[in-house]
C-alpha cells in the first residue's frame, strides 16, 4: 500500500521545497586515459560523494536545529523566565552561599526566574529580585526588596531616614554582613529590574536552610519544578541604582 | 417516516466513513509544522530586535514640557533605527542619541543624548530660560559635576523643555536600550543622526 505522505508532500514533494536539497553535479568523468582502473575509481567516487553529501546534509541539519533552538531559548529567556545559577554569600540563609569562581560554582543553588513581572512593574515587599548593579551594567546582583517607591525606610545602622523616590526601590541582602546593597549604593532604579524571584520551594530545603514560605513571596511556580532543582526562585528583573540621595559633589 | 429515518442512518453511516477518510495525522502534522514555522520566525524577530537592530517611534513627551529632543526629531514623532550593539558593546560615545527607559518610571522609554560618561565632568545650566538678555539681573546657576561610575548623562537637545539628567541626575549604564542611529520614517526625513546638536 501506498507510503503515507504528508498533505503538502503530495502537492510539493521534499526535495522540491527544499531549496538546499538540490542535485549536486557529478564528479567530472576520469579522462579516457585512465581506462584500465575506471570501473574501480568510479564506485569508488561514487561512495565518496554518497559519503561526503551525507555528511554534509547531517551537519547542515544540526546546524539548523541548533540555531532553531538558540532563537527559542533566547526569546524565552529574554521574555519569559529562565534558569540561573545564583553564586556569592549575600543572601545566605536563602541561598547557599558559594564562590563564583569554578569548583564552588557548581554547588551553587539554581534558580528559577520569571520576567512576567516586568510588565506592570509591580513588585511586593520581601521579593527576591535580580538586578544590573548601578556601578556596573555587566554584573547581576539578588537582593530582597525591602522598599518600594513612596515608602520611608530608615538606613540601617544610622538614624537617617529617607523617602525612596519615584521608581526606585531599596534592596537589602539577607546576610547583612557582607551584602553590597542599598546601604552602600543607594536607591536602585526600577527601570533596571530584570526579573523576580518566588517563593522558595518547601519540598527540598535541606535541614540547614529554614523551610517554609516566607512572607510577601508569590507563588509562581508550578509543581513540575519542585522536581527539577533544589530552589527556585524567580530571578527578579535588574534593578538600576540612582544615587538621587547623595549629593552629586560627594561622589569620587 | 422509515425512510427518513433510515436516510438518515444511512447519511450517518456514509459521514462516519468519510470522517475516518481524512488523512487527520497528516493534517496535525502540517499544523504543527506551519506553528512551528510561525513561532520560528517571532523568536527571529525577537532576537533580530533586542540583539541587532529595531525600530522605535519616538513621540514628544504629553507633558507640558514638550519636544525635548527638537531640532533633531520631529515635533510629531519619528520613526528611528536603534542598534542595540553598541551598549552591550560598551562602545558608546558623547553625542550619541540613546534610548533609554526613564529611571522616573520604568514603563517609559525616552530617547536623549548622552553628553557625558561615567568619570566625565558635566556642566549644565538647569534653567536656562534664566538667563534671558530681557533681565536686568542675569543671575544663571551653572552646576559641574563628575559622573559616576557607571552612569552617563543624558540632556534633551531641545534644553529649553527637556526632562532628562539635569532633573534627575546621572542614568545607570544599563538602562541604556540602544542607540538610535538613523531616521526611517517620515520619508523627507531619512538620514543618519549626527554627534553634535
Amino acid at each position: 500500500e501506498p507510503k503515507s505522505l504528508r498533505l503538502s508532500e503530495t502537492r510539493f514533494p521534499k526535495q522540491r521545497r527544499n531549496p538546499f536539497f538540490v542535485k549536486r553535479p557529478p564528479f567530472p568523468s576520469p579522462p579516457h586515459r585512465r581506462l584500465p582502473s575506471l570501473g574501480s575509481r568510479s564506485s569508488s567516487e561514487i561512495k565518496c560523494r554518497k559519503l561526503i553529501m551525507g555528511k554534509w546534509s547531517a551537519m547542515w541539519l544540526f546546524t539548523r536545529k541548533s540555531v532553531t533552538g538558540a532563537l527559542f531559548g533566547l526569546t524565552i529567556s529574554d521574555r519569559y523566565g529562565s534558569i540561573v545559577p545564583v553564586t556569592g554569600s549575600s543572601m545566605h540563609p536563602t541561598f547557599s552561599a558559594c564562590d563564583a569562581r569554578f569548583p564552588g560554582y557548581l554547588k551553587a543553588d539554581v534558580v528559577l526566574v520569571e520576567k512576567f513581572c516586568l510588565e506592570k512593574y509591580k513588585f511586593s515587599h520581601g521579593d527576591v529580585i535580580t538586578f544590573k548593579s548601578p556601578t556596573d551594567h555587566k554584573q547581576t546582583f539578588v537582593k530582597r526588596l525591602i522598599a518600594l517607591p513612596g515608602d520611608w525606610v530608615q538606613v540601617p545602622e544610622s538614624s537617617e531616614i529617607l523617602k525612596i523616590p519615584e521608581g526606585h526601590c531599596w534592596v537589602e541582602g539577607d546576610n547583612a554582613a557582607c551584602s553590597l546593597d542599598s546601604r552602600s549604593f543607594g536607591f536602585v532604579c526600577s527601570s533596571g529590574f530584570d526579573s523576580r524571584e518566588g517563593d522558595t520551594c518547601d519540598l527540598a530545603t535541606p535541614t540547614n536552610k529554614p523551610s517554609g514560605k516566607k512572607e510577601g513571596y508569590r507563588e509562581n511556580f508550578t509543581a513540575l519544578i519542585y522536581f527539577v532543582t533544589d530552589y527556585l526562585l524567580f530571578q527578579a528583573r535588574f534593578i538600576q541604582l540612582l544615587n538621587l540621595h547623595l549629593p552629586f559633589a560627594s561622589r569620587p | 417516516m422509515s425512510t427518513a429515518g433510515s436516510r438518515i442512518a444511512s447519511f450517518l453511516r456514509g459521514a462516519a466513513a468519510r470522517f475516518g477518510k481524512v488523512p487527520w495525522r497528516e493534517i496535525r502534522e502540517d499544523a504543527f509544522e506551519r506553528a512551528a514555522l510561525v513561532l520560528k520566525a517571532a523568536c527571529f524577530v525577537h532576537v533580530v530586535n533586542a540583539y541587532v537592530v529595531g525600530i522605535a517611534f519616538v513621540r514628544p513627551s504629553s507633558t507640558v514640557r514638550g519636544p525635548s529632543m527638537l531640532p533633531t526629531i520631529n515635533l510629531t514623532g519619528d520613526v528611528v533605527a536603534v542598534e542595540r550593539v553598541s551598549p552591550r558593546w560598551g562602545s558608546l560615545a558623547v553625542g550619541d542619541v540613546v534610548i533609554l527607559l526613564s529611571p522616573e518610571n520604568p514603563r517609559k522609554t525616552v530617547a536623549k543624548r548622552v553628553l557625558g560618561l561615567e568619570g566625565d565632568a558635566v556642566t549644565f545650566v538647569i534653567d536656562p530660560a534664566r538667563g534671558s538678555a530681557f533681565q536686568t539681573v542675569v543671575v544663571v546657576l551653572v552646576y559641574l559635576l563628575q559622573v559616576p561610575e557607571g552612569h552617563v548623562w543624558v540632556q534633551g537637545d531641545n534644553i529649553y523643555s527637556s526632562r532628562d539628567s539635569r532633573q534627575f541626575g546621572p542614568v545607570p549604564y544599563g538602562l541604556i536600550q540602544g542607540r538610535a542611529f538613523c531616521k526611517v520614517w517620515p520619508p523627507e526625513a531619512v538620514g543618519l543622526i549626527g554627534q553634535k546638536l
